[in-house]
């Protein structure tokens, strides 16, 4: 996937994840890498500038494993940012779909025939 | 992981990060690669999860200095969530010449409202619509449309305030043809009779109640819907991840359900045939009596739980992975 547009999209769901909760980095990551191909490289450097740019702020918390944890809040600021990338989302991904499912319940006969079509170059 | 520290810290003054924002990044990955360890991953997981510490010192790098800072102009949290009081104002009033019209609404962000009432005229009232100008609000040849003008979509531009459309119906007028269009505006119609209706949303909810339909076709990505109390010929939906809720329904023919994630819940359905295409959502149905289901999923199920043992629910196509269906 080229990689500005997943940072956009990571991006997204680093806010989302929280958005329901603070949590400390490792957390993060380990949530969003259960449910789409991306890890640490990609998350932290994110959380990071997000905090720096104030949509995130960080405290610690005292662990009984180890070292205290750093956790991450979403700001204000941070929320009103979620807002807006949802909303290009949405738009964009709808977008998306529309263009994709305009064959509507025919795509399996398009698939088919597009199929067809390949092979018959093939040949 | 001490080599992964290691060759960060490396790569990070190779870059020239500061010292100081070194520190803290190597910090971070301290708590980060403990945190993990702590959840029993082993070497080869860690490798895994924590990947090339040279792509880590990179994505900063980049994060740091290309990455445009724009200036958001945001505004004060509290305008998302306070209800504002503001009455409505009536924007136009269209006397109906004739019992059989068309509607035609398209609309991106604003909410809407359409009502059945006992009155003699269509009637569209606005609540912080920021240009009225900006829409399209006619009654033609009985066909009437009230259309925002599509600007072209701009990536992580500026969302408006949400506005709110009003508009009342006059009891007994058919509506030969409905059709509704929004992106993220949520939709609440009450009342409705028409012959053919169509629904597309993007990301807004729809409530419905007490609609008397035809052809019926709904088609959401995430918004969510709500139907109570609906009379329809047929019906057919598509939801992509937004959940479909249906309580009280009787459908004359067949209802097929599309969708990918999103789960269907059904109280009190009647209908012939019932197909549910999807990936993973489910549908769930109680006091659900489709003479006939066909499943086609990869890990979706159908689960109906009936009273009346009488209606027999046959199971004419199953094709799925580990989707199954039950009946009680």
């Amino acid at each position: 996937m080229n990689a500005q547009f997943k940072r956009g999209i990571v991006e997204l769901c680093v806010l989302s994840e929280l958005i329901m909760e603070d949590m400390y980095g490792y957390k993060i990551i380990n949530n969003i890498s259960k449910d789409i191909d991306v890890n640490e490289n990609t998350i932290y450097p994110i959380l990071r500038r997000l905090t720096k740019e104030g949509h995130f702020t960080t405290y610690l918390v005292e662990s009984n494993l180890g070292a205290p944890r750093k956790y991450y809040k979403v700001t204000e600021k941070g929320f009103n940012y979620y807002l807006e990338l949802r909303d290009a989302w949405d738009q964009f991904i709808g977008g998306v779909y529309e263009i994709l499912n305009k064959g509507g319940r025919k795509n399996e006969e398009i698939f088919e025939r597009f199929g067809k079509r390949i092979k018959k170059t093939k040949d | 992981m001490k080599k992964f520290l290691k060759d960060l810290e490396k790569e990070l003054k190779k870059l020239k990060i500061n010292s100081k924002d070194i520190e803290e990044i190597l910090e971070d990955h301290k708590e980060m690669i403990e945190a993990a360890k702590s959840e029993g991953l082993n070497d080869e997981q860690l490798e895994e999860k924590f990947g090339n510490p040279v792509n880590v010192a990179k994505d900063i790098f980049e994060d740091n200095n290309t990455l445009p800072k724009e200036g958001y102009n945001f505004e004060d949290i509290d305008s998302c969530v306070k209800e504002n009081t503001a009455d409505y104002t009536l924007v136009k009033t269209f006397p109906i010449v004739s019992e059989e019209i068309t509607i035609e609404i398209s609309l991106i962000s604003d909410d809407l409202s359409l009502i059945e009432y006992d009155g003699e005229s269509i009637q569209v009232y606005e609540k912080e619509i920021k240009d009225i100008k900006e829409y399209t609000i006619t009654l033609d040849d009985n066909h009437f449309e009230l259309k925002k003008d599509k600007n072209k979509f701009k990536l992580f531009s500026s969302s408006s305030n949400d506005a709110r459309f009003f508009v009342l119906i006059p009891k007994g007028v058919k509506i030969k043809d409905f059709e509704y269009k929004t992106i993220s505006g949520d939709l609440e119609l009450d009342g409705i009779t028409a012959l053919k209706f169509k629904l597309k949303s993007t990301s807004g909810d729809v409530e419905t109640t007490n609609l008397d339909l035809g052809e019926t076709k709904f088609s959401t990505i995430s918004g969510d819907i709500e139907i109570n109390n609906l009379k329809a010929k047929s019906f057919e939906m598509s939801l992509i991840s937004g959940d479909l809720d249906i309580k009280k329904a009787i459908i004359e023919e067949d209802m097929y359900f599309n969708s990918v994630s999103g789960d269907v819940q059904l109280y009190e359905v009647e209908c012939n045939n019932a197909t549910l295409k999807t990936v993973s959502g489910d549908l769930n149905g109680n006091e659900f009596y489709p003479k006939e289901v066909i499943l086609k999923s990869i890990s979706g199920d159908i689960n109906i739980d009936n009273r009346d043992v009488l209606k027999e629910v046959n199971i004419i196509v199953k094709k799925t992975i580990s989707g199954e269906i039950n009946i009680k």
